[in-house]
């Protein structure tokens, strides 16, 4: 029996939520700024409405809540998982003031699908939203995707058993000594790739014909969704708006690198690039990417879709990619998906979706390191039952450093995808029951969501059944929090009711 | 400190490069398998 909180643990989680409101209000600012100085008035006004009621918020909590008391593991994910799910109510504000939303369920729709760098989107006339309130959505790609990041590394790598659970690898340590280093790196990281994806996306979008102030805007923009694996695009065409082999290259690597965890990261910035061949995660998503490029591509070719190398190269592994990353970035509309590719190359999109990219990154999905272990323990146990009883076989696998495979982070990493193959099921039935999409279209749409991809054959829409948008919000927050502080958050609640005093 | 800054430089360089060089060397191994599906089929 678990013990029941009192009014000092809810006053140190609502405090802590409170500091997450503040930050919201950093977030809009500077689109707000941008806003002003544009002189987009409308936007301005959602922008600082939204930023008024963010800052009331964390002064609230600040003036009744004030605590200096450290938050323990409990509180911690109870607060990580309640500001994954009240963050993007805050986030929603300017949305749904932007009057490009329908109703404030989409607007928070919207912000979720932002901050947990999904990129799946209800907006409205996406291709006259001003430049300000354009900023601000891909802005929260960039803070909900470092901030998991952040989260991930420094909070749940260090809590022990349940830690274990979270990451199912046994990766103990963080990358660095202590929160703020590791913090700082990550923003370091990130700072450096803004600079130099930035750059070549300004350039690629320039020779793609789209010059000054907008193509700053744009490469700025299409910057922060794909290193932080984001998806949404200032156009409604998304990258096949550009029509452009330079931007659809430069985005390969910024998809490549926001995939990549920042331990592998750090360990590439120390120099250590043996790391890259022997990794563990970099093996499995190497694996799984090329095996589904090869059947996206045999799938195209076979359904007559695109027959010339160009073709396959560009639309089936750019789109693989896309969705292996957990981007989710589309060089074709998405009702071609199930028109004009086939069952074969959709089939091997949803299954890239579903895998996702490195744990520690800032992508979805069941991720590498839990496809790889759990990989590597089947092959023990099938070493156990060939070898002699009398033989102990060792595996081992290199994550930073070698490490021998153990049962628990086996049993911890398939546990962990087999919830994710529940959730990817669990969204199929939901929009199943409405009878208006085959089983193709709605697992193709809450693999996208659960995993945090955004690609989509056409179900998410402004008018879109209203409990299926819920379910995939859900699905969206439990993706991102990989089930742990979810878990914990229900758990917390029961014990609010049941715990003992 | 200049040395420390000098040696960042170097590190985040060296860490973009490897970067840029796996997101180069998988497109690649892409090109070939489009190609050689395109001429099979």
């Amino acid at each position: 029996m678990f013990l029941r909180p009192d009014g000092r643990d809810l006053g140190i989680i609502g405090y802590h939520l409170g500091r997450v409101a503040t930050g919201l209000a950093l977030l809009m600012a500077g689109p707000a700024l941008v806003a002003l100085v544009l002189r987009e008035w409308n936007a301005a006004t959602a922008l600082v409405a939204g930023a008024a009621v963010a800052v009331a918020v964390g002064q609230f909590t600040e003036w009744r809540l004030f605590t200096r008391e450290p938050l323990n593991w409990s509180h911690g994910t109870v607060v990580v998982a309640l500001a994954w799910l009240l963050g993007p109510l805050l986030a929603a504000v300017p949305l749904f003031l932007s009057g490009h939303v329908d109703g404030f369920l989409d607007a928070w729709f919207e912000a979720m699908s932002g901050l947990t760098t999904s990129g799946l989107s209800v907006v409205q006339d996406l291709d006259h939203l001003s430049y300000s309130m354009g900023l601000y959505r891909h802005l929260t790609h960039f803070a909900g995707g470092q901030g998991i990041v952040i989260v991930a590394l420094s909070l749940f790598a260090a809590g022990g058993g349940a830690g274990t659970l979270y990451v199912a690898e046994g990766r103990e340590e963080r990358i660095l000594p202590n929160v703020v280093r590791t913090a700082r790196f990550i923003f370091r990281v990130a700072g450096f790739y803004l600079v130099l994806g930035t750059l070549g996306l300004l350039a690629a979008t320039w020779a793609a014909g789209i010059g000054g102030w907008r193509g700053s805007w744009h490469a700025l923009n299409l910057f922060f969704a794909a290193f932080d694996t984001g998806g949404f695009s200032p156009t409604s065409q998304s990258i096949a708006y550009y029509h452009s082999p330079a931007v659809e290259g430069v985005i390969v690597v910024l998809m490549v690198a926001g995939t990549m965890s920042f331990g592998l990261h750090h360990q590439l910035w120390l120099g250590r690039r043996g790391e890259l061949a022997r990794n563990v995660e970099v093996r499995s998503l190497a694996v799984t990417v090329l095996l589904t490029t090869v059947v996206a591509m045999v799938g195209l070719a076979l359904a007559g879709t695109y027959a010339s190398t160009g073709g396959l190269f560009r639309k089936g592994f750019f789109t693989v990619l896309s969705a292996h990353s957990g981007t989710g970035f589309a060089v074709t509309d998405g009702s071609l998906f199930l028109s004009d590719w086939g069952s074969l190359a959709p089939a091997a999109v949803v299954i890239a979706m579903a895998l996702g990219g490195m744990a520690g990154s800032t992508a979805g999905g069941i991720k590498a390191i839990r496809v790889g272990l759990t990989a590597k323990g089947l092959v023990h146990e099938v070493r156990r039952v060939l070898l002699p009883e009398a033989a102990r076989p060792v595996t081992t696998y290199h994550s930073g450093r070698r490490r021998i495979l153990r049962t628990p982070a086996v049993r911890a990493a398939s546990t962990i995808l087999l919830l994710y193959v529940l959730t990817y099921l669990a969204g199929a039935l939901v929009g199943l029951a409405y009878g208006r999409w085959a089983v193709t279209e709605t697992l193709f749409e809450s693999v996208s969501a659960a995993a945090n991809v955004g690609l989509s054959v056409g179900i998410v829409d402004p008018a879109m059944p209203i409990a299926l948008q819920v379910t995939y919000l859900l699905q969206m927050w439990l993706g991102r929090l990989e089930f742990l502080a979810a878990f914990a958050l229900v758990g917390y609640v029961v014990s609010l009711v049941r715990g003992r005093t | 400190m200049r040395l420390d800054r000098a040696a960042g430089r170097r590190s985040s360089a060296t860490g973009v490069a490897w970067v840029v060089a796996a997101a180069l060397g998988l497109s690649a191994v892409a090109l070939a398998l489009a190609g050689l599906i395109a001429w099979l089929t």
